[in-house]
């Protein structure tokens, strides 16, 4: 909904010149492209480069989009192509595009964990998980239902300003306030 | 508020981030994010923290993957197809728009020869004939040949020369191996002929223009 207008906007500025705007599509679905790649290529570092792969060639082939799709549903069929392109570079099984972690053979040539695999990174993923998860408990109630009505539910600030019966520029402020929280607590865990 | 208070602006990034922020607000809201690192920072971090709210951060999760294809992006040229959003003749230069007249000039006879052919082909195979009107790339419905297309389809559609290029590129297609139709024939050793003549007469023309007054 939202989402899908300022990812319209965002490719426009990438279409006029401004790479520095891809940034922001590559920031708002590298988890999601990240995750698809993993069904396809299981090596956490090899996902990574797939979906590098996926972003940049969908940064080459942004001059031809022309919008008749949302840019997630061009993007994930890209990066769907680039790993199951990946896997035959690779000469590997072309997938029954659903691997099995229960199957045995599969887990063995795809599961296992490379070096840069570490231990650290999944910690870190975790510590960041937790510490946001904290925060939310911890924000003031009104925040954390403006927060959870926006990023879980999906509502709209108009669809939550109805919900929580204040004005749309209370809400706006409430969602920045919350994110503000969060990323207060957030942030000298990534410096 | 201060001008130093990062806050308006950044509670704008939140807006913009959830497709809220009114359009009047949201060209000056994008240039901002995408010419201040800390604030680009800050997109990244409430990105991440939609995706853990959402539950869509992977076991693996990447926290350098936006610099990582940023340094890739920064390190190759511009996407080649980057004109087909706007016709050529509007965004290019005035000396590009020169060239450009000197070109078709140059290439008057072949591209003369090469329209009737075209128009020879037409009546022949409509359905071929269209082919050159498709100048936007197909988005990802097909995204596997779209990546290699971009570029070769945005030289043909921004060059005079495109329906030489068309042509030549037609023959070689339908053509069995070591048969040409007379028109292809002509097209072709025009094509020889005609491109180093022309690129002699760019670059003889761009020396001139080097020149100071």
């Amino acid at each position: 909904m939202g989402n899908e207008t300022s990812d319209r906007e965002l490719v426009q500025r990438v279409q006029q010149g401004d790479r520095r705007a891809f940034d922001i599509l590559v920031a708002r679905y590298q988890h999601k492209i990240i995750k698809l790649v993993t069904r396809y290529v299981r090596d956490p570092s090899e996902a990574m480069d797939v979906a590098q792969e996926a972003f940049l060639k969908a940064y080459r082939a942004l001059p031809g989009f022309r919008g008749e799709s949302a840019f997630y549903t061009w993007m994930y069929r890209i990066a769907i192509n680039t790993a199951k392109n990946y896997l035959v570079a690779a000469k590997r099984r072309p997938v029954d595009y659903d691997l099995d972690l229960q199957d045995p053979d599969q887990y063995e040539m795809h599961g296992r964990l490379k070096d840069t695999d570490t231990p650290e990174h999944m910690v870190l993923t975790e510590e960041i998980r937790q510490t946001v998860n904290q925060a939310i408990e911890e924000l003031p109630d009104d925040l954390r239902t403006a927060i959870v009505l926006r990023e879980v539910e999906g509502m709209s600030y108009e669809e939550i300003a109805t919900a929580m019966e204040c004005p749309v520029g209370t809400v706006r402020s409430r969602i920045f306030r919350a994110r503000e929280a969060i990323d207060r607590q957030l942030k000298p865990l990534l410096d | 508020m201060t001008a130093h208070d990062p806050s308006p602006t950044r509670e704008q990034l939140s807006a913009l981030l959830d497709g809220e922020l009114p359009a009047p607000e949201v060209d000056l809201a994008l240039r901002r994010v995408t010419r201040d690192p800390e604030l680009r920072a800050t997109a990244i971090r409430y990105c991440l923290i939609t995706d853990v709210i959402r539950g869509d951060l992977p076991t693996h999760c990447s926290l350098d993957l936006v610099d990582r294809v940023a340094q890739s992006m920064d390190s190759e040229p511009e996407p080649a197809a980057a004109t087909v959003a706007t016709p050529p003749a509007a965004t290019a230069p005035a000396s590009a728009a020169g060239r450009w007249a000197r070109r078709l000039g140059g290439l008057a006879v072949a591209a003369s020869v090469a329209g009737l052919a075209i128009v020879s082909l037409q009546t022949g195979d409509p359905e071929n004939a269209s082919q050159p009107e498709l100048v936007v790339v197909p988005d990802a419905a097909v995204p596997a040949p779209a990546f290699a297309q971009p570029r070769s389809i945005a030289r043909s559609a921004g060059n005079p020369d495109r329906l030489v290029s068309y042509y030549v590129s037609h023959v070689e297609r339908v053509a069995p191996v070591g048969v040409q139709t007379g028109f292809s024939r002509i097209v072709m050793s025009e094509e020889r002929v005609s491109r180093p003549r022309e690129a002699e007469r760019d670059s003889e023309a761009e020396r001139r223009e080097d020149k100071p007054e």
